[in-house]
């Protein structure tokens, strides 16, 4: 290696060395792992319904591995597949807290998220490009969070917004994320509060790469500004007593880290709050309810890790495509930048 | 049962030994802090899906550099801007010598096709040798030697006097 390759090496060491990474980067591999997972199963029962359809004597069957995720495919299915995964031996897993259900309930799923959701939206905005997970997280051993989440895109003249919600209870309730202690000023806003009820609320004002203190750290580190980067993002979280959390997200884009798509996102912060505040939302209903809200449009194509059989539900069916108005006023007036 | 039991203990082992390493590598590579918080959690991600044949690879830690450089790349790739990472620093701001010699450092690399950077970065960084950064890179080895004397030479350039390092010969 000659000098001035010795050279880079050192910078490089000397610059690299000493970054502190951010916490949260297994967590949030694991749970993009998971998603993977997810899609994989999704995109796989999507290629085996068209497989049977067209074979129609066709057997394809992805068993469920054993080692806590979804069954993986390595390829495509071809129309003679017949893939089988043996169960594999494991350790007993470390007991984990369930949840009790009420008597002659099932967990809500994302068909009637949306129905209770929509009735909360604009009129004039249909909304588009809708999707939902089914967050229940079950196993033998019971139930150990229920709840379920939807997005949508909503659109008007200043261009999209991504809306998501969601509604989650868990036998382990987390330590919910309050505002972060200030140590610099920036741009982006947070507020945590209590209401009479009992219930917290966590308001945030910020972008998705969120704001960070100018200070010569940060800047070095290649942080976001005082003013953050990308779509703006706001959000509403309440944690109700019962520990039901609810959470309503806006992206000023259409899609998780995209393009900014218009100034600020399209739902006030109050129109946020009302929504996330509203007392309709249930972790838990009446198998009806799920069937009704998922045979009646607008239809949702969601996600499960469970077998749909578990509650039994209709399938879920693909989202008709719709075009937004795109001459509705937004509500966000001037000056609502965080 | 599907669902979201708990995580493969030797997986979690592994994530937190190298997700450090796999950071600051990514730092190198994009720049950028939150880019890099997301190229590592993406290749994370690829890696737990995997797990099962990840873990029996002869080096995960290879493995899982393997993917997050060609993370990297293909997001590269895919970006239709060319967004400069860094900033550029406020007049009368007294950063301390490391911090200036980051900002230099990253300003340097950011004038560099992204193969050249992650020829650099694998090599200078991951002290990898020409053969490991070609199969880290699918690339052949005389395409790692050209694109590395090609970037020392484009940061010689970009650097002229301004650093002590990489000053011209």
């Amino acid at each position: 290696m000659g000098s001035h390759e010795k050279e880079l090496a050192a910078a490089m060491r000397a610059s690299a060395s000493g970054l502190v990474p951010p916490a949260g980067l297994v967590s949030g591999g694991i749970a993009r792992g998971r998603r993977m997972k997810l899609v994989r199963r999704f995109q796989v029962g999507v290629s085996t319904a068209a497989v049977l359809a067209v074979a129609g004597t066709t057997l394809l069957v992805v068993s469920e591995r054993t080692d806590g995720g979804p069954g993986q495919v390595s390829g495509p299915a071809s129309p003679t597949a017949q893939l089988l995964t043996s169960p594999i031996p494991q350790a007993v897993p470390k007991p984990r807290p369930t949840l009790s259900a009420p008597p002659q309930m099932t967990p809500l799923l994302p068909p009637l998220l949306l129905h209770l959701l929509m009735p909360l939206l604009p009129e004039t905005l249909p909304p588009t490009r809708i999707t939902g997970s089914d967050n229940t997280d079950k196993s033998t051993a019971g139930i150990h969070s229920v709840g379920a989440s939807v997005s949508l895109v909503l659109e008007d003249s200043l261009g999209p917004s991504l809306l998501s919600m969601s509604v989650q209870q868990s036998a382990v309730v987390a330590e919910v994320a309050g505002c972060p202690h200030p140590e610099g000023t920036t741009k982006a806003k947070c507020m945590d509060y209590g209401m009479s009820d009992g219930s917290r609320v966590v308001e945030r004002q910020d972008w998705v790469y969120p704001a960070a203190p100018d200070t010569p750290e940060n800047r070095a580190d290649g942080k976001a500004g005082t003013s953050g980067r990308g779509p703006q993002e706001w959000s509403v979280q309440v944690v109700r007593r019962d520990g039901v959390v609810i959470t309503v997200n806006e992206v000023a884009s259409r899609e998780e880290k995209g393009e900014i798509g218009r100034p600020t996102p399209l739902l006030s912060m109050d129109r946020l709050r009302s929504i996330a505040l509203a007392p309709i939302w249930p972790v838990w209903v009446r198998a009806e309810a799920n069937s009704t809200a998922a045979s009646t449009p607008p239809n949702i194509n969601y996600q499960s890790p469970t077998r749909r059989d578990d509650y039994n539900v209709p399938p879920s069916t693909a989202v008709p495509s719709q075009t937004p108005s795109g001459n509705a006023r937004s509500e966000n007036g001037a000056g609502s930048t965080p | 049962m599907a669902g979201f039991d708990a995580e493969p203990a030797d997986f979690l082992e592994f994530a937190n030994a190298c997700s450090g390493r796999l950071f600051r590598t990514a730092w190198l590579l994009c720049g950028d802090w939150h880019l890099a918080e997301d190229l590592v959690q993406t290749t994370l991600g690829k890696l737990y899906r995997a797990w099962k044949r990840v873990s029996r690879a002869d080096s995960p830690e290879a493995y899982a550099r393997t993917v997050l450089t060609r993370t990297y790349l293909s997001h590269r790739r895919r970006l239709s801007s060319t967004e400069q990472p860094y900033a550029d620093l406020p007049e009368g701001s007294g950063p301390e010598e490391d911090q200036a010699l980051r900002l230099t450092l990253l300003k340097s690399l950011s004038e560099l096709p992204p193969k050249d950077r992650a020829v650099l970065v694998l090599r200078y960084w991951e002290d990898l040798s020409v053969e490991q950064t070609a199969r880290q890179m699918g690339v052949s080895e005389g395409a790692v030697r050209s694109r590395s004397m090609r970037a020392l030479e484009k940061l010689r350039s970009v650097l002229g006097s301004e650093s002590g390092w990489l000053s011209a010969a």
